[in-house]
């Protein structure tokens, strides 16, 4: 008869031992400024390695169960709009999931409690599988979708689009900060916070578009986030035992409360309002009922009794949710050519509907669905990004362009700080930069690499040409007489060219803290 | 004065759906009728005030066959509130403890 979970649990724990053959300090490797000394670890899942197996079989084998029957039934016809953005989307997915598979070897390396070990070791694994699970829809996609080009260079693509650097600089972030920090960015607000809407939630988008591979990849990979997410509180309970730890996790709350908003939430937001045309809810409501309601009510406001604070930004973060994703998609959809997805622009239905989820929308936003639609057709040899003025600038901390929460009433702002000026988009970000800035200096940003440059090399240094050598991978429709060439780009006669930064709003700092 | 944020002391599960979650349900409803029960298409969303608890032989006898932990937790998509699992049930409560 075999021991219960409980009392496995105690002696499976008394098997911990020091290594012998390398020191304290050699194992560690990476240092903390966390106290984390003499405290006692919980483990409210206590998962041993024979359960866990067991279990992630048995979610392997339901999951390629569905894969199996879905090559042979025809649930219904995929969306279009949904699998060209899923393009964009599912290239950036594999390489948060990468690199959060990364943050939790960090962590089993760098934190002594047996029971956090065993956890973040288990995760890795997860993440591990939740890159390999991405990919095999995409291998799937590239398959059996009507036009695989874009799905072919989707790793590429992600780690070198202008638009993923919004990923690229959040995940960066957080596979080279504090390895205890990279616990609350990751697990708390990305896997407590907000993998809710985007793995649940949006699975029954996946199937509402006919993409029943994606809609089982979202709820598998989400049933391993159940763990992730008690793998953070875990780690916070033991952070939470010092009060010398308090006003460390209250900064990396603030900070990760908002980077996770840009992050991930806008690119969420972007997903649900305009990359889909089954909607029920709008990403605002989505996001209100998931994050603002769920998370922060029933998590962090119970943060409180040990002195933590609301998030900062909280009242400018709910605020952006009317406009964060119309904003999103002026950027997405105005910067086509840097993109190796075809888009599908919003129709009179689909700008009814916006209208309705948040009223004002064709006020504010339809300006720019009318120049769009005037720069759909190449032999018109007008593209919209010339014509609405060309690209803003980029926050040097998200990446995100400064035209948020509005193009016309954005927030962004330049400071000179030590001799040098830097842009940023809002007060949180300025605010993260000051706290660290040697971790935001680059010299690798869009204008660095393309100021000078004319549209058609851009689009072909970055890769997005298809086997012909001269369509474009990224279309401003999905279906047209013509599509866009690289000579159509050139006939624009578009030049990237830097924009003067904009004004600054607080006084020069001579040094950052 | 900063933001405030408002509690909230419902505990949520979300469940894969299939033959397994039908079952949870049955028997959650059974032991506590006051929860909510929300079916949005690949996922069913169960909601209560203060806990879920989820008596796996329970379960195991409503579906005729065994019934563990790692076979649960396989259908358990998330959660909001404090997990606790114990030998032969997994408990959800609003209360979070160091």
């Amino acid at each position: 008869m075999s021991l219960q979970i409980t009392k496995a649990y105690d002696r499976i724990k008394a098997l911990d031992w020091e290594p012998s053959y390398i020191s304290k300090g050699q194992k560690v490797v990476e240092t903390t400024r966390f106290h984390l000394t003499g405290l006692k670890p919980l483990d409210p899942f206590k998962t041993f390695l024979r359960e866990y197996f067991t279990m992630e079989q048995e979610k392997e084998n339901r999951h390629y169960s569905i894969l199996e029957a879905s090559s042979r039934l025809h649930s219904g016809p995929r969306d279009a709009r949904w699998m060209e953005a899923m393009k964009f989307v599912l290239g950036n997915l594999v390489g948060l999931e990468y690199a959060a598979g990364r943050q939790m070897g960090r962590m089993a390396r760098s934190l002594a409690p047996m029971e956090l070990r065993q956890g973040y070791m288990m995760q890795m694994l997860d993440e591990m599988r939740h890159a390999q699970l991405e990919m095999n829809n995409v291998r799937q996609n590239m398959r059996s979708w009507e036009d695989p080009a874009g799905y072919d260079i989707i790793l590429s693509g992600a780690a070198s689009n202008v638009g993923g650097g919004l990923f690229r600089s959040f995940m960066e972030d957080l596979t080279t900060c504090d390895p205890v920090e990279t616990s609350i960015g990751l697990q708390i607000f990305v896997e407590t916070g907000y993998s809710n809407v985007f793995f649940v939630g949006m699975s029954s988008a996946a199937a509402a578009h006919g993409d029943d591979p994606l809609a089982s990849t979202m709820l598998t990979i989400q049933s391993d986030e159940s763990r992730h997410m008690a793998n953070g509180w875990a780690t916070l309970a033991l952070l939470l035992q010092d009060d010398r730890n308090i006003p460390l996790i209250q900064q990396a709350l603030d900070k990760w409360f908002w980077r996770a908003h840009v992050g991930f939430g806008m690119g969420l937001a972007l997903v649900q309002d305009y990359f889909m045309k089954n909607r029920t809810e709008s990403a605002k409501e989505s996001a209100l009922r998931w994050v603002y309601d769920e998370f922060l009510g029933g998590f962090y406001q119970k943060l409180e009794r040990y002195g933590i604070k609301a998030p900062p930004h909280l009242d400018d973060q709910i605020a952006e949710l009317d406009s964060y994703s119309h904003s999103a998609a002026i950027y997405i959809f105005g910067a086509w050519p840097f993109f190796y997805h075809r888009a599908d622009p919003m129709t009179s239905e689909d700008m009814d509907w916006l209208e309705k989820k948040y009223p004002g929308w064709h006020s504010k936003f339809g300006w720019f669905w009318d120049a769009y639609g005037r720069c759909t057709d190449p032999r018109d040899r007008a593209v919209v990004l010339k014509e609405l003025g060309g690209l803003p600038s980029f926050c040097e901390v998200c990446q995100r362009p400064l035209i948020f929460p509005t193009p016309d009433k954005h927030t962004g702002r330049s400071r000179v700080i030590a001799g040098k000026n830097h842009i940023f988009c809002s007060t949180p970000c300025e605010t993260i930069y000051i706290n660290d800035p040697t971790r935001y200096q680059t010299d690798k940003g869009f204008y660095d690499l393309y100021e000078g440059c004319e549209l058609s090399e851009v689009a072909e240094r970055s890769g997005y040409v298809r086997d012909d050598g001269q369509t474009l991978m990224g279309q401003p429709v999905l279906q047209q007489e013509k599509m866009w060439t690289l000579d159509d780009l050139r006939a624009c006669n578009y030049i990237v060219t830097r924009p003067p930064p904009p004004p600054a709003l607080n006084p020069e700092l001579v040094a950052a803290s | 004065m900063g933001p405030e944020l408002k509690p909230s002391h419902t505990v949520t599960a979300k469940l894969i759906k299939g033959s397994d979650a039908a079952a949870v349900v049955a028997v959650l409803m059974s032991s506590s009728p006051s929860a909510v029960v929300q079916d949005h298409g690949t996922y069913l969303s169960l909601e209560n005030e203060g806990s879920l608890f989820f008596n796996l032989t329970d379960i195991g006898e409503e579906l005729g066959r065994p019934y563990d932990i790692p076979t649960f937790l396989a259908i358990l998509a998330s959660y909001t509130g404090q997990v606790d699992v114990q030998d032969n049930a997994v408990l959800i409560s609003e209360t979070y403890s160091t």
